[in-house]
């Protein structure tokens, strides 16, 4: 295409974009038809997926609220995604970024519960914790424990897949003790980490237990082993 | 490079929507020979995200076959190709081997601004080659014909210099690409700017018409006055269209044939009694075809 059409089709379409997100309707001099069908679906389909992927912000603010956040969204905070559900990862950032931080939380929830949903199917079977109890000292230093891939901590919550998406309230310190999980930390460290914070080994072993018979916690690895 | 476009006839499909996942884990239902998934919802996302859409995907594809068909490749945009897409949309395609890729004839972004819709390109002999060119990028890169559909419209560019089936004549001889033709969006079209959709239909080149989009639209009226179809693929296949249809099966030949379902989801009967519909005619029309050929052998 030569220089002069390849100006002119991004006059083009910059003249459509301004039109596309005003903010009320302008005359459009260089279009014939409905402009107003275009804008209405470019908010309405950002609004609608945003509705599906938050659905307790939108309970919690109302629909007329929770329309306006959209609006400002979209036009301050415009789509450099290619595909509407990953445009609803920038929402949270930017509820944040307004200092809003409870309803910013209420959003991270929904969020994760999304990322939940998307997140793969573990590569590893479920295994039983018990056999943590035979574990000699060299065995731990070797032990490396993983969540289930789809595992958010976010504020005393764990939400995470296992048949549909779960959301489960954590004690204080058993969020740390997840978080303290979350990058496949080796159990040396983790009874170092154990032995600072006073947790006494068997509420840890009964922590386990409950959180891998739910599928939080899906794994081991020992002596390289993946269990 | 010159990709070839040759675009088997699978039968009739839908478009697999999550809606209708649990139908699709064993086997497809009756009346399902291949399903269409929408591209963006099975790429990994640049952070590598996303990963469960692509597991559900091939385990559908173990049983049926899949062909992909993209919103944002946006085509017809004035910015460069968008190289983390293509890296992404090749990957996906080497992961699922879909049976043909597909996007639409329209612009989606600017400037790296994503609009999430499908928006109109002037008609105009530059914007063709500048499309044409792209395309045949884009084969290159994927290496492997992809088809282009015709997108529905509620505007016109005071720019444009020719109609509508004009301009996609033209870029699928300048880049071999094959047309996906969605007969409900030549149908609102035909409405909205006041055309002979019988026409469009004609000026189209058939031999490198690979597939066929039916699905129902909805009419909007305004308060100044008039009124406007809108694809909102929310409602049943109309008349108009499922007569639009026969007479293409009988135009082009064989081609495979899908309905998209959108919104306003239906009870599987719905769109299964569809199916069977669209089934039929296309025997019909090959029937009558073959009877046709043989008369004028004879």
């Amino acid at each position: 295409m030569n220089k002069q059409t390849k100006t002119s089709l991004r006059q083009w379409q910059q003249q459509f974009r301004t039109a596309l997100t005003a903010e009320k309707t302008s005359a459009t001099p260089f279009l014939r038809g409905r402009m107003g069908v275009y804008r209405d679906a470019f908010f309405g389909r950002i609004h609608d997926s945003l509705i599906e992927d938050f659905p307790n912000l939108h309970k919690r603010l109302g629909s007329a609220k929770f329309e306006k956040l959209c609006r400002q969204f979209v036009l301050q905070s415009p789509s450099q995604f290619s595909s509407l559900a990953e445009l609803s990862k920038a929402f949270v950032p930017f509820i944040y970024a307004k200092k809003w931080n409870n309803l910013a939380l209420v959003a991270e929830l929904d969020w994760y519960e999304c990322l939940a949903f998307l997140a793969p199917e573990p590569e590893v079977p479920l295994v039983d914790f018990k056999t943590l109890d035979e574990n000699d000292e060299m065995a731990l230093s070797r032990l490396v424990l993983a969540l289930h891939p789809s595992v958010h901590i976010a504020h005393h919550i764990l939400i995470w897949r296992c048949g549909s998406v779960k959301r489960e309230t954590l004690q204080a310190w058993e969020e740390k003790l997840l978080r303290q999980l979350q990058p496949g930390i080796s159990f040396l460290n983790f009874t170092d980490w154990l032995s600072k914070n006073k947790l006494k080994q068997n509420r840890v072993q009964s922590f386990f237990a409950k959180w891998s018979q739910l599928g939080a916690v899906i794994g081991f690895e020992r002596h390289g082993v993946l269990h | 490079m010159t990709h070839q476009p040759f675009f088997s006839d699978l039968g009739v499909g839908v478009g697999l929507r999550p809606f209708y996942y649990n139908l699709f884990w064993q086997r497809p239902p009756q009346g399902v020979q291949w399903v269409e998934a929408v591209t963006e919802n099975y790429m990994l996302w640049e952070d590598g995200g996303n990963r469960r859409p692509l597991q559900n995907l091939l385990k559908i594809r173990s049983h049926v076959p899949v062909v992909l068909h993209g919103v944002s490749l946006s085509i017809g945009s004035s910015d460069p190709l968008d190289a983390s897409y293509l890296t992404r949309w090749k990957y996906l395609i080497d992961m699922v081997q879909p049976e043909w890729v597909s996007d639409h004839l329209s612009w989606s972004s600017l400037s790296g601004e994503y609009f999430h819709d499908l928006l109109p390109l002037p008609y105009s002999r530059d914007v063709a080659s500048h499309v044409a060119d792209k395309i045949s990028r884009i084969q290159d890169f994927i290496g492997r014909p992809m088809l282009i559909e015709n997108v529905s419209s509620y505007v016109e560019w005071n720019a444009g210099e020719m109609p509508e089936w004009e301009f996609i004549n033209q870029i699928v001889a300048k880049s071999g690409c094959g047309l996906l033709l969605d007969i409900n969006n030549v149908y609102v079209n035909s409405c909205n700017h006041s055309f002979d959709p019988f026409e469009y239909l004609r000026a189209l080149p058939r031999s490198s018409i690979g597939q066929i989009h039916l699905a129902g639209h909805s009419k909007r009226k305004f308060a100044k006055g008039g009124s406007f179809l809108i694809d909102t693929h929310d409602q049943p296949i109309c008349d108009e269209v499922w007569a639009l249809y026969r007479w293409a099966c009988g135009h082009i030949g064989q081609v495979s044939s899908m309905v998209e379902r959108d919104d306003n989801f239906p009870d599987w009967t719905e769109l299964q009694a569809e199916l069977f519909k669209m089934e039929q005619i296309k025997r019909e029309q090959a029937d009558k075809n073959v009877a046709s050929t043989v008369a004028a052998t004879i």
